[in-house]
């Protein structure tokens, strides 16, 4: 009796779709591939297992999916993806940061995000209170992480973390305080945000400086100097390509800087040559800075503006 | 998993999941859409940057969900209709039964079987999986499968005796 059942159940497997219903649903089923195109090329972050583990690890795998961390880089402050920034990306790209040194610049790329994202808010007379707090907030947790991490690095990277970040939080206090002249809504929170800015920034200097004079003094000075020029020519070639329109004019300088800093290593005074290859390092910096605000929120940084002399509610 | 092996993964597929949805929702044009569906939400997963390693065994997860789904909201129509209508034959792909009368006690018993022990005897005979395979798609342990077709024969033996 089970060999019948089971033989005719066999004979069940020759029900099939008809030749032209399955032409017809292999059209609509292709028109829907051809409709939902796959996710964008990821960036490279997310093809890293660690990423994936991560991501189960918090357990939002099912939930989210790669497209939703993906769209998530663009998200601000109030926006529904902002967590998904701050709380699991940022978090698992310092998952893949291997070594000291880049860990201290992934945080330090923390810092500037919060920087990039306040200078948007701005742009647009966003940067209410609330927002202004949390952004102030967050800064101050990321640049405490960034300074711990840098502490910890050897002194030519460290004197270089440091460098690197100075310029960044004074490059974008630039930026904001050359917002905050428009006279938009949010102008007075804005003009306050440069001034949080500057206060951290204020301190970076303080230990970039100390550690440049270490070096100054030291026995391998003649090396880092080396090593810091050819690391500011690449960096300085990276920012030409990316600064679009008035590239040599941001650029001159960092430029001239190099120029007298060759000039001190070929006389032998390596101390300084490193000291000013640093301060051309900044001058890049900024550069690529004032040229991504032109380039995405079409603000022009006023060349003549001196933000130490730029009084703030903190002076 | 690129758009043209996905086809062709359509291609090799689609009759088997027809045939799944058919022998479980015991309607033909349901059965028909509930297999392009399950096509179309693969894909779906696949371009929202879902992995998938195998698609045999993801396209039977993704219809036995749909399955369900469509017997929460349908009562199914009687496969012993089914039966006597004759499968509906369409171009060359007639059923060649010896015996009607044997497959509409066939299909009659397949009916009859509560739906754990029919979706079992389905996936085993009319689908060729292995008990592993289903135990796979069902979340269950290969040996709980292995028992529930063990007693579904059996169940279906006591029902072709009553006959």
């Amino acid at each position: 009796m089970n060999d019948k059942f089971e033989q005719l159940m066999r004979e069940f497997r020759k029900v099939n779709l008809g030749t032209r219903e399955k032409e017809t649903m292999r059209t609509h089923i292709a028109a829907f591939v051809t409709a939902h195109p796959r996710a964008k090329r990821m960036p490279w972050i997310m093809h890293f297992t660690v990423w994936r583990t991560s991501f189960a690890a918090l357990g939002v795998f099912a939930v989210l999916g790669f497209g939703t961390s993906y769209a998530a880089e663009g998200a601000l402050p109030k926006d529904l993806l902002y967590p998904v920034k701050v709380s699991i990306n940022e978090k698992v790209r310092g998952f893949v940061a291997v070594s000291p040194r880049a860990q201290a610049a992934w945080a330090s790329r923390k810092v500037e995000r919060r920087l990039e994202e306040a200078e948007e808010l701005a742009s647009q007379g966003k940067l209410d209170a609330n927002v202004k707090m949390e952004l102030e907030s967050r800064i101050e947790d990321n640049a405490k992480e960034a300074d711990e991490l840098i502490a910890q690095l050897d002194i030519e990277a460290r004197a270089e973390a440091s460098s690197e970040l100075e310029s960044t939080l004074e490059g974008h206090e630039r930026v904001l305080l050359q917002i905050s002249k428009s006279d938009g809504e949010s102008a007075s929170s804005t003009l306050d945000f440069a001034g949080v800015v500057k206060k951290q920034k204020r301190a970076v200097k303080k230990e970039r400086s100390r550690t440049e004079q270490q070096i100054k003094s030291g026995v391998q000075k003649e090396k880092a100097a080396e090593m810091k020029l050819r690391a500011v020519e690449r960096q300085i070639e990276t920012v030409r390509e990316n600064v679009g329109e008035r590239a040599e004019e941001k650029l001159s300088g960092a430029t001239e800087l190099v120029s007298e800093g060759k000039a001190k290593l070929e006389s032998g005074e390596s101390g300084e040559a490193f000291i000013l290859f640093q301060k051309a390092g900044r001058e890049a910096t900024k550069a690529r800075i004032e040229g991504r605000a032109k380039k995405e929120l079409k603000i022009e940084v006023d060349i003549s503006l001196d933000s130490d002399a730029t009084t703030t509610i903190d002076d | 998993m690129e758009p043209e092996e996905f086809l062709r993964a359509y291609d090799k597929y689609a009759d088997a999941i027809f045939r799944h949805c058919y022998f479980r929702l015991s309607d033909r044009e349901l059965a028909q859409d509930t297999a392009q569906e399950t096509f179309t939400r693969t894909w779906k997963y696949i371009a929202d940057g879902g992995d998938v390693k195998n698609i045999r065994a993801f396209l039977y997860r993704v219809a036995h969900n749909l399955i369900i789904d469509e017997w929460k909201r349908k009562k199914a129509v009687s496969l012993e209709e089914l039966a006597e209508k004759g499968f509906d034959p369409k171009d060359d792909n007639n059923v060649d039964l010896a015996n009607v009368f044997d497959a509409r006690e066939a299909a009659k018993v397949l009916e009859l079987l509560d739906k754990p022990y029919r979706e079992v005897v389905v996936m085993r005979y009319i689908d060729d999986m292995s008990p592993k395979e289903i135990a796979r798609i069902l979340g269950e342990t290969e040996n709980t499968i292995s028992v529930r077709i063990h007693r579904a024969l059996k169940k279906a033996k006591e029902l072709l005796n009553h006959e």
